[in-house]
């Protein structure tokens, strides 16, 4: 690790806390990013970058103060951390400060790095998934397609004696199609991504992704508007998950829970949903896109349960809000990049896996929704009152789904959905995203397995 | 730090080495400080100094971008090396160009050393002091929930395998407050903001008693009944209206096809008097600079001028594709690809006296906060529908706060629909390369929704 060296981390930590900070840190990356985007048949544009820095957080109390530097010789971060020890206390001395390095075995695994793939290797997948997605149909107008690769190489150091270095690689690959029908237009999306390098895109059967995107924009642009009104809904997996996220996830974040904005605080070791739900938060999952050996506070992650057999049994700590709750910190702060001070956020969250079967779910309903996948939406934080739109729907009629059905939007809160969640099924799948909050957008993944919600509002157009 | 002329000529030389026909690097650095306070004591103090360098390389008809924030020899040869790997695998642009500029016009000073060296302790009693005023004035005013202090120092360093090299620094602060004040069921806040690049001038002002004043005589408020009613917009109201469509104005989305205002170029779009300008030129300004983010010089332009639409802002790409000059209006962050923006941007008409202009209204609304302008504005055709807060005038006098109500009409309407504007024009906070200011504008009728029938 270059970008800064330990010398300068222990002055600027002992600069910190010599200004009175109840905790002092420091967080150093170098991210490296290579991006090429398809779009009207051909390569629009490709780019890569180094992005490069430090930053440098004092907590006094509660409060925290951050600074951030691209220039991190010891003399720049100094000057950050003469800033920072400005809203401290008097300055008196301390003695010196050491870290130790934390050693932890990585369970991720890197094989093929992005310097050793050629650039017609990538044009040869993008130029093969718009073909594969317009010889769907005549009606699919325009393909998008991007891959995205990068590494971070991060070092943090702490004023409890942390020094925590990681080597993160992550790949993904977005494709959206778009299917016309006169003026109406639809998309179909998938977006694969993962905690590894480039072989995880040849893993992939992008054509196969890129034919599966066309296909649902097509069933959407050929099909008839939702129904409104309340309904059971069978939730499909992966994506579903992101209900949970947005809608509860959040407010399992220390960052809600200590401002009692969250309507969970208070409430560990209470039932909060059915017996039959567990949900997790797990940052140890070897290559998934959300996972990381140590957090960026230099804590190793966890496998967090939030939520087990309908108890609620934790929240996702980090150290602010380790300090402000006094629960224990869970391996959660992360931040986009040196450019923000960490708070609380999600990895991999998801809800286990049951034993129920997807189609004795289905057929259980006379009369329902079937989302088979989520598309996006928003929270009131406050309230966790949401609203998200359905990207594939299907009508279900007597235990059978039946036709495909757009326009629908699923509208409900988080706290009452979850007393709602009658079946869970044993299809548990995790889908890459990224989530944006206050320290940031930062690679999670969102996942469930198929679960019945026996009552929903349905938002639709259809009478 | 390394002179930035040696590093934007060296990382050009670089690029050409690794393959590039013609290569320019940007670089582009900058420090930020934001101090809240609350209660007295500093909420939070965020410092900031970044330094990256973009590239954008040719090679034959094809355009390739990459930036490093390492500016260390290894750092910029690599960036150097990709950029040049990207642009083969790019699509062909025959508009892209690198070239040797003239020299711009004389801007005026935009960088005090004065400011550079106020110490950070003085900034945080700035900070302090303008978090104390709004309490001193009413204890209707129970709680500032937001004050401080900001400042931007910038430097931008261009150069390009044609030999041209361009070097601009430029600095500014600001303090901004919004007290909350409370009567019986009212809850109201005011806001107000003041940039300078003197720092005495600006411990001159008194932000919070400004602000504490509007939050004041906000108590109260209304809705007023649905309508059709002259609307005048205060300054900068007025410039949040304009910002959020100067993207209109664009030549980049002109050529995107995001902007009703294609293809009409020499048409009447405003009324006689309306002028919409946009000067880098102006002197000392906030973002005034005297060359873009290619090199090209830069002039004022008159976007709208006597009500005429006199054409789009364009870079040399944007310009060469529709047959017509460029403008001086090339923009791009390091990190990103070429693009177009407005610099001092503004609106003119003909000016009256505030205080004339209210007193000749019979029955109107003067609006001084708007809410939901990501929202409830379209910028690709100009309608919006947005929450405002304000003073209902009647026979030219205020005479109670409103909120609770919804302005909706089109920008393009209004810019036709201006009767006059105040004699109170003002710049907004400079937000990122682009400065919007106003004056308070009166505009003949808009629509407004209320509570009452």
């Amino acid at each position: 690790m270059s970008v800064i060296t330990k010398k300068a981390a222990h002055a600027v930590l002992a600069r910190l806390t010599g200004a009175g900070a109840d905790y002092a840190e420091v967080f150093a990356e170098e991210a490296r990013s290579r991006s090429i985007r398809l779009i009207d048949k051909q390569i629009e544009r490709a780019s890569s970058g180094i992005d490069w820095g430090a930053g440098v957080r004092a907590i006094y109390g509660i409060r925290q103060v951050y600074a951030y530097s691209s220039d991190t010789s010891e003399k720049a971060l100094m000057m950050a951390a003469d800033a920072v020890a400005q809203a401290g206390k008097e300055a008196k001395e301390v003695p010196a400060l050491k870290t130790k390095s934390s050693k932890l075995r990585s369970p991720h695994v890197f094989l093929v790095s992005s310097e050793d793939v050629e650039a017609k290797e990538r044009i040869g997948i993008l130029l093969g998934m718009d073909a594969a997605a317009r010889a769907v149909s005549e009606q699919i107008s325009q393909v998008d397609a991007a891959i995205q690769e990068g590494t971070a190489d991060v070092a943090v150091a702490n004023s409890a004696g942390v020094w925590a270095e990681e080597h993160r690689v992550y790949s993904r690959l977005y494709i959206t199609s778009i299917a016309q029908k006169g003026a109406e237009k639809e998309w179909g999306f998938r977006g694969p991504g993962a905690l590894a390098g480039f072989e995880f895109i040849r893993s992939l059967d992008t054509p196969g992704l890129a034919r599966e995107s066309a296909e649902s924009a097509l069933r959407a642009v050929n099909s008839g508007y939702a129904p409104a009104g309340e309904m059971p809904v069978v939730v499909g997996n992966g994506f579903g998950g992101v209900i949970f996220h947005e809608a509860c996830g959040h407010a399992l974040e220390t960052t809600s829970v200590a401002k009692k904005a969250s309507v969970f605080t208070d409430k560990i070791g209470q039932p909060i949903a059915c017996p039959c739900l567990t949900a997790i938060d797990d940052g140890t999952m070897p290559g998934l896109w959300g996972s990381s050996v140590f957090d960026d506070e230099g804590t190793p992650t966890q496998r967090t349960v939030l939520i087990e057999n309908g108890i609620l049994k934790a929240f996702m700590v980090d150290r602010l809000g380790a300090i402000k709750t006094g629960y224990p910190l869970s391996g959660s702060g992360r931040r986009e990049s040196y450019r923000y001070a960490p708070t609380s956020r999600m990895r991999n969250t998801y809800i286990e896996k049951g034993d129920a079967k997807v189609s004795d779910i289905l057929a259980s309903v006379d009369y329902g929704l079937y989302a088979q996948r989520m598309g996006g939406g928003s929270v009131d934080p406050s309230t966790g009152r949401f609203n998200f739109s359905v990207a594939e729907g299907f009508m279900i009629r007597g235990g059978k789904v039946a036709e495909c059905v757009r326009g629908a939007t699923l509208i409900g809160s988080g706290p009452e959905v979850l007393k709602r969640i009658t079946r869970v099924a044993d299809d548990l799948e995790h889908t890459a995203g990224v989530c944006g909050s206050i320290s940031g957008g930062v690679p999670t993944t969102v996942g469930q397995p198929t679960i019945l919600v026996d009552r929903l509002t349905v938002g639709g157009r259809s009478q | 730090m390394t002179d930035p002329k040696k590093l934007v000529q060296s990382a050009v030389e670089m690029a050409c080495k690794a393959g590039a026909d013609s290569a320019e690097a940007l670089l582009s650095q900058g420090k930020s400080l934001s101090i809240r306070v609350f209660e007295g004591q500093i909420e939070s103090l965020e410092h900031a100094e970044s330094s990256g360098i973009g590239f954008r390389v040719l090679v034959g008809k094809r355009e390739g971008y990459a930036h490093t924030e390492r500016t260390d020899a290894k750092g910029i040869k690599l960036a150097a090396k990709w950029a040049v790997e990207n642009a083969a695998v790019g699509r062909e642009n025959e508009f892209a160009g690198i070239s040797d500029y003239p020299q711009g016009p004389d801007i005026g000073e935009t960088y005090s050393e004065a400011l550079a060296k106020v110490p950070l302790s003085e900034k945080v009693d700035l900070a302090r002091k303008t978090e104390a005023e709004p309490r001193s004035v009413d204890k209707r005013v129970v709680n500032v929930p937001h004050a401080g202090y900001f400042e931007g120092d910038y430097e931008i360093a261009l150069a390009n395998s044609r030999g041209l090299y361009r070097n601009r620094i430029g600095n500014y602060a600001g303090t901004y407050c919004a007290p909350l004040a409370i009567e019986g069921e009212s809850r109201q806040s005011g806001y107000k903001v003041e940039v300078s690049r003197s720092f005495p001038e600006l411990s001159q002002k008194t932000v919070g008693v400004e602000a504490a004043k509007r939050a004041l005589e906000l108590l109260g408020a209304a809705p007023i009944g649905s309508g059709t009613l002259p609307v005048m917009f205060e300054n900068l109201t007025a410039c949040e209206l304009l910002g959020t469509f100067a993207g209109m104005f664009s030549g980049k989305a002109a050529e995107e096809g995001r902007t009703v205002l294609a293809g009409r170029t020499g048409e009447k779009i405003a009324a006689p008097a309306v002028k919409i300008v946009d000067d880098a030129t102006r002197s000392g300004g906030f973002v005034s600079r005297a060359f873009d983010f290619e090199g090209f010089p830069t002039a004022r332009f008159e976007v709208v001028s006597e009500g005429f639409f006199k054409g789009f802002m364009h870079n040399t790409a944007t310009a060469k594709k529709a047959n017509t000059r460029s403008t001086g209006h090339a923009y791009r962050g390091y990190k990103g690809s070429l693009s177009v923006s407005p610099s001092n941007f503004f609106i003119e008409g003909e000016i009256h006296p505030l205080d004339a202009l209210i007193s000749g209204i019979s029955r109107g609304l003067f609006i001084v906060d708007l809410e939901g302008l990501h929202s409830g504005a379209n910028g690709l055709n100009g309608d919006f529908s947005l929450g405002a807060k304000g003073f209902l005038i009647e026979a030219g006098k205020r005479v109670r706060p409103v909120e609770g109500v919804t302005v909706s009409g089109n920008f393009l309407t209004m810019l036709s629909n201006i009767k006059a504007v105040g004699d109170d024009f003002k710049f907004d906070t400079p937000g990122g390369t682009a400065c919007i200011g106003a004056p308070s504008i009166l505009v003949e009728t808009l629509s407004i929704a209320g509570g009452k029938k």
